[in-house]
């Protein structure tokens, strides 16, 4: 689905050029889900950004390539990427305030995505915008719909931008940390909307996030980053329980202990489900 | 000694004809050198907690008492230099930073505004130290906010929280764009500060077990209002309330193909347009009964300083009301 290879990343400053990412390569296969980790300023972003062609102007990627469906993204057209971006991939950004317009309605914003790609009336496109802000738990989607990025919550924020991701119901999401700005069980409702697309094989999700949890539980590969090169590839299963990078080591030493991990029957005396 | 005390805070927004209550009613007390954490559902309204404690919004009703001083009350000058004393790190990190000032000067802008006594070099080396404490170098001072990775500008935010010395910091998800282990490391450092200086911590959210860590006391949210609240290892091993314990349920475990059994809530999160008029988790909750639906349900004490608002708080303890061997 898609193959990134050798990815080399660059920004030109005041201190000369900085790489960023230095000869990433990895692999999403088709239906699955792949988490990468690691240190912050490691360059998981950057690499997203890279295939993405969202780099700003004094970036630049140097060498290497990211394959989608068989298309080097790295050397297409700005136009031709534009139009794969949105609706063949869904991009869900780090900063959800960042990705959303403070002067215009979040309607309008949905409809400014969609037209991006397609032509549908107005009353279809907002039934579809419903049904998009209601999958992912978004209470009162119509007031939501009226209103402006200001007046969410950072929670509600993020899911606004997941669902306008989705709105085009995209073949591949690529998410840098879509959930940790949501109460944990919001998080697990929208993450096992996405697992369940993704256990249908209609969807591929590659998935930024420090949660090391969310990696554990959802993604069958991980990709473990550090200094701008990754360290450690493969499957979940094999590296969280026999890392053998250092730093993976450390990475899964560091988790905090879950003290209620122990708790007795959360769900209480009468549980009626 | 108490440094913050929210007396019943309410606070309505008001946009057209629509209203949203965010916050209910809420009474919350941080005491000198404590850490409050403040978790919950998302728009819960936690951050407009954290907004009114700082005086950023005036609550719609009840008071916010910092160190015997009631904000209600104060001129815009006055709160002005009571500025310098409460500090605050936003959610969204790049949203907080002026985009177009380099980073080295966004965490000395405090200084200039609380210290002018300092010379430009006597801030200079500050800064620099400030940025070391928190895991970065003298060479992203030279940065604009947008040159950084996530983390990072998370880390900036808390740079120029905490370098004037306030006595109170409200830190909004501080650590949730960190790793695990630059993690621990800010978690040390605030927990350094709070010892050398006594200062106090209103630490907003959603990682429990970073919560667990850094917190004394928790206070769960719900819709607008406190459900829970008590000191923190007894809340988190021994949740009383539904919304606390489906929470907890819900968090992941790191151990591949260990799946801790969730409770998910029934239905819908509702919504804010309206002030309770029953329990806030009647209609989602596993344990209702009838009487759950007549009127709000206030927080009540179950243990030695631990509050909960459930009517159902004691369920689990009493067999004998469940039919059990009488
Ligand atoms: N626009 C930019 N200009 C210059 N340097 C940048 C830019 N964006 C990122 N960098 C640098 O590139 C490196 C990789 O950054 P990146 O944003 O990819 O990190 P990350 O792994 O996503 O970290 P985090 O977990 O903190 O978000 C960092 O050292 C960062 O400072
Ligand atoms: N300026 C505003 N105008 C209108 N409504 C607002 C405004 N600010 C917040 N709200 C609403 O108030 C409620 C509480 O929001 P708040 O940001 O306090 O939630 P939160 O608990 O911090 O959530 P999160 O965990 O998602 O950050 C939400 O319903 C939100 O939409
Ligand atoms: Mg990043
Ligand atoms: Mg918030």
């Amino acid at each position: 689905m898609l193959r990134v290879t050798g990815l080399t990343s660059q920004f030109r400053g005041r201190a000369g050029v900085v790489r960023a990412i230095d000869d990433v390569t990895f692999e999403v296969p088709e239906g699955e889900a792949v988490g990468i980790v690691g240190e912050t300023g490691s360059g998981k972003s950057v690499t997203i950004r890279s295939v993405l062609g969202l780099l700003p102007s004094y970036g630049k990627v140097v060498s290497g390539s990211a394959e989608f469906e068989g298309t080097d993204l790295i050397r297409l057209h700005r136009s031709r990427l534009r139009e794969i971006r949105g609706a063949r991939i869904g991009f869900v950004a780090q900063n959800p305030f960042g990705s959303l317009n403070p002067v215009l309605s979040i309607e309008k914003q949905f409809r400014n995505v969609m037209r991006a790609h397609r032509r549908i009336s107005r009353s279809d496109l907002r039934d579809l915008a419903l049904e998009r802000l209601e999958s992912v738990q978004v209470r009162g989607p119509e007031r939501v719909l009226r209103g402006y990025a200001h007046e969410l919550s950072g929670g509600m924020a993020q899911r606004v931008v997941i669902a306008l991701a989705m709105l085009h119901d995209p073949s591949l999401v690529i998410a840098d940390e879509p959930t940790t700005a949501l109460d944990v069980t919001v998080q697990r409702q929208i993450l096992d909307l996405i697992d369940a697309q993704v256990k249908q094989g209609r969807r591929s999700l590659l998935l930024v996030t420090h949660d090391l949890g969310v990696v554990a539980q959802y993604c069958h590969r991980v990709v473990v980053m550090k200094s701008g090169k990754v360290v450690e590839t493969g499957l979940v299963a094999d590296v969280f329980t026999n890392p053998s990078h250092d730093y993976t080591r450390q990475l899964l030493a560091a988790v905090p202990p879950a003290p209620w991990a122990a708790v007795p029957s959360l769900s209480g005396p009468e549980v009626h489900r | 000694m108490s440094i913050m005390e929210l007396q019943d805070v309410r606070q309505v927004f008001r946009r057209g004809g629509k209203e949203v209550h965010a916050v209910n009613g809420v009474s919350l007390t941080v005491g000198k050198g404590e850490t409050v954490a403040v978790i919950g559902e998302s728009g819960s309204g936690k951050s407009t907690l954290g907004r009114v404690a700082l005086g950023l919004i005036k609550p719609t009703s009840g008071d916010v008492v910092f160190d015997g001083i009631a904000l209600g009350s104060l001129s815009k000058k006055e709160m002005r230099a009571l500025r310098s004393r409460i500090q605050v790190v936003f959610q969204e990190p790049y949203e907080s930073l002026n985009p177009r000032i380099k980073v080295g000067d966004i965490v000395a802008e405090p200084l200039i505004i609380h210290r002018p006594e300092m010379s430009r070099a006597q801030r200079r080396a500050a800064v620099i130290a400030m940025l070391e404490r928190v895991g970065l170098t003298a060479e992203h001072a030279e940065r604009l906010p947008r040159n950084l990775s996530g983390g990072q500008q998370q880390r900036i935010g808390i740079a120029r929280a905490i370098i004037t010395e306030p006595e109170l910091v409200v830190l909004d998800e501080p650590t949730s764009s960190l790793d695990v282990s630059v993690r621990a490391r800010v978690l040390d450092l605030l927990r350094d500060l709070q010892r050398e200086r006594e200062i106090s911590y209103v630490f907003i959210s959603h990682d429990l077990a970073t919560v667990g860590l850094i917190s004394d006391r928790v206070a769960v949210m719900y819709l607008g209002k406190v459900v829970e609240q008590g000191p923190t290892q007894e809340v988190l091993t021994n949740p009383r309330h539904p919304y606390t314990k489906a929470l907890l349920s819900a968090t992941l475990s790191t151990v591949v193909g260990q799946r801790r059994e969730h409770v998910p809530l029934r239905g819908e999160i509702p919504n804010p347009s309206k002030a309770p008029t029953k329990c806030v988790l009647s209609g989602r909750c596993p344990v209702e009964i009838a009487e759950c639906s007549t009127w709000p349900v206030n927080l009540l004490p179950v243990a030695d300083r631990h509050d909960v608002a459930c009517l159902r708080a004691d369920a689990d303890r009493e067999p004998a009301a469940l039919g059990g061997p009488r």
